[in-house]
């Protein structure tokens, strides 16, 4: 058996020797890591909402009305100019009227508008790089000044907020995960300090044969390592069942990437390294002596 | 050359003093008593010997390694209660830093035989006697091989025949060039097997008495 193999094995003793303090430590570890896994998935569903707000970026120009040919080529070649163009798209206004039609389908209705009032328009589609809140507004607003432009539209307004949303829940929860992080650094601290304290005697014997880091330390740092990777995996299978209860209804809350939970996975079990080394490392001296 | 050497080593425990300008050497295969009433800096002396602790003032020298190559065996057996007889023996190697398992199975074997706890490997420190806890104490401090075994009080809550037995086996040791430095109360042990005899009151070194028998026949 060598030193990887000493290893798991103390962890097996202590284990089982420590199973109901072992357990309730999982849980509380379990219980809070929940809350943070949860807050990211309602996270990743706001950042896949404004994602899709931010493809509805096309912004639509509306122009002039009496506008010649040759005006209409102006504005086309102006708008092709503006920075953050990809493309744009001519929209006569019968076009625009046929589509109206199409849209309505109520003939009465069309028959109180009386004749086509739609103007014809630009639809102006963005650069990757400008498909954005922010992208959206700056080009709108360029497209304001140029000449036979009568009125612009976009749904830039929706997308800020949406992204101001985003954001928010971002800060909330990194603020969040900062208060999590501590308390699951409590809870392993304390159940390392715990099970440091019913192994006394054994670690003064220990220490009195010389033995150093590989069986004073490393156990308890295993341990701890060990407990916080079990409690961010039973995490992951409480949050995959609360998604799929979910998802029977009508609310859906998206699971976070394969990557992000291996992630998730691997800070708790790092949480629970750190937390059993600061258990360990202000251990009173006084307790080894 | 002297296996361990104190060179004018004083030991203060806060403003205690313990140890007292103490120069000693110690050679292989040497059999020393450190003898003295409660209080006199034997256990002090111990701990130096071992490298368990500095002094406050003079020098420890020993070989590179040496912390490694020193057994120690106490008056309180101090086995681990949650592992057998074989597991606190073998902890003993891999503190020693041998962790190769037929490796330690071909150190811990001959010791189970010499200690007489062959068929006990896998009974726990609860269900032994106190002289058979001493003896599994003796055998994870010689499962290391040490040239250095320190034993203090070692027969201190033994019966006589246990206490006799503990005696004897670690003598056996002492003819394998292992140095075996015995800190006692019971000043009996040194007449019925003589040693170099250390006497401290104090602090001090009051003798330093070689071997009354030439070494090797006692």
């Amino acid at each position: 058996m060598g030193k990887l193999g000493y290893l798991f094995g103390e962890l097996w003793r202590t284990l089982s020797r420590h199973r109901t303090l072992c357990l309730a430590s999982v849980l509380s570890m379990s219980s809070i890591l929940l809350i943070l896994l949860l807050f990211m998935m309602v996270l990743t569903g706001v950042d896949r909402y404004t994602e899709q707000l931010e493809s509805r970026e096309e912004i639509s120009i509306f122009l002039n009305e009496g506008l010649s040919r040759s005006d209409v080529d102006v504005l086309a070649a102006r708008l092709r100019l503006l920075p953050g163009v990809d493309s744009i798209r001519f929209v006569s206004k019968d076009e625009a009227w046929e589509q109206f039609r199409a849209d309505v389908g109520d003939e009465a209705l069309l028959q109180a508008v009386g004749g086509n009032p739609l103007p014809a328009s630009f639809v102006v589609r963005p650069t990757t790089g400008y498909r954005n809140a922010e992208g959206v507004r700056s080009i709108a607003r360029q497209a304001e000044t140029l000449p036979y432009v009568e009125d612009v539209r976009y749904a830039g307004e929706w997308v800020l907020r949406a992204e101001q949303v985003a954001r928010t829940l971002h800060q909330i929860g990194a603020v969040l995960g900062l208060i999590i992080l501590t308390g699951v650094l409590f809870v392993v601290g304390a159940t390392t300090r715990l099970a440091i304290q019913t192994r006394l005697d054994s670690l003064h014997v220990i220490r009195t044969l010389g033995g150093g880091f590989m069986f004073t330390e490393a156990p308890y740092l295993a341990e701890g390592f060990v407990l916080a990777t079990i409690s961010a995996g039973i995490t992951i299978l409480l949050a995959r069942g609360i998604h799929d209860y979910l998802a029977e209804g009508l609310f859906h809350l998206p699971m976070p990437s394969n990557e992000v939970l291996l992630g998730f996975a691997g800070v708790g079990g790092l949480l629970g390294l750190v937390g059993s080394w600061i258990a360990v490392v202000t251990l009173p001296r006084k307790w080894l002596l | 050359m002297a296996l361990i050497r104190l060179e004018r080593v004083t030991k203060y425990y806060k403003n205690r003093l313990a140890l007292s300008d103490v120069t000693l050497s110690f050679e292989p295969s040497e059999w020393v008593y450190v003898t003295g009433p409660s209080g006199a800096g034997k256990s002090t002396l111990l701990k130096l010997v071992s490298l368990a602790e500095r002094p406050t003032r003079g020098r420890v020298e020993a070989e590179r390694g040496m912390r490694r190559a020193i057994g120690m065996l106490g008056q309180e057996f101090r086995l681990l209660h949650d592992r057998n007889v074989y597991e606190n023996i073998a902890l003993g190697c891999r503190i020693s830093g041998v962790w190769d398992k037929e490796e330690i199975a071909e150190r811990v074997a001959p010791l189970l035989d010499e200690m007489g706890l062959r068929g006990m490997e896998g009974i726990y420190p609860g269900e032994l006697s106190a002289g058979e806890k001493q003896r599994v104490a003796l055998a994870r401090a010689l499962v290391r091989h040490p040239r250095v075994l320190i034993a203090d009080e070692p027969t201190g809550n033994l019966d006589p025949t246990a206490a006799a037995q503990i005696f004897s086996l670690m003598r056996q040791y002492r003819d394998r060039e292992t140095m075996v430095l015995v800190a006692t109360h019971a000043e009996d042990w040194t007449q019925r097997h003589p040693g170099r005899v250390i006497r401290l009151e104090q602090g001090v070194v009051r003798s330093d008495l070689a071997s009354p028998v030439p070494e090797g026949k006692a």
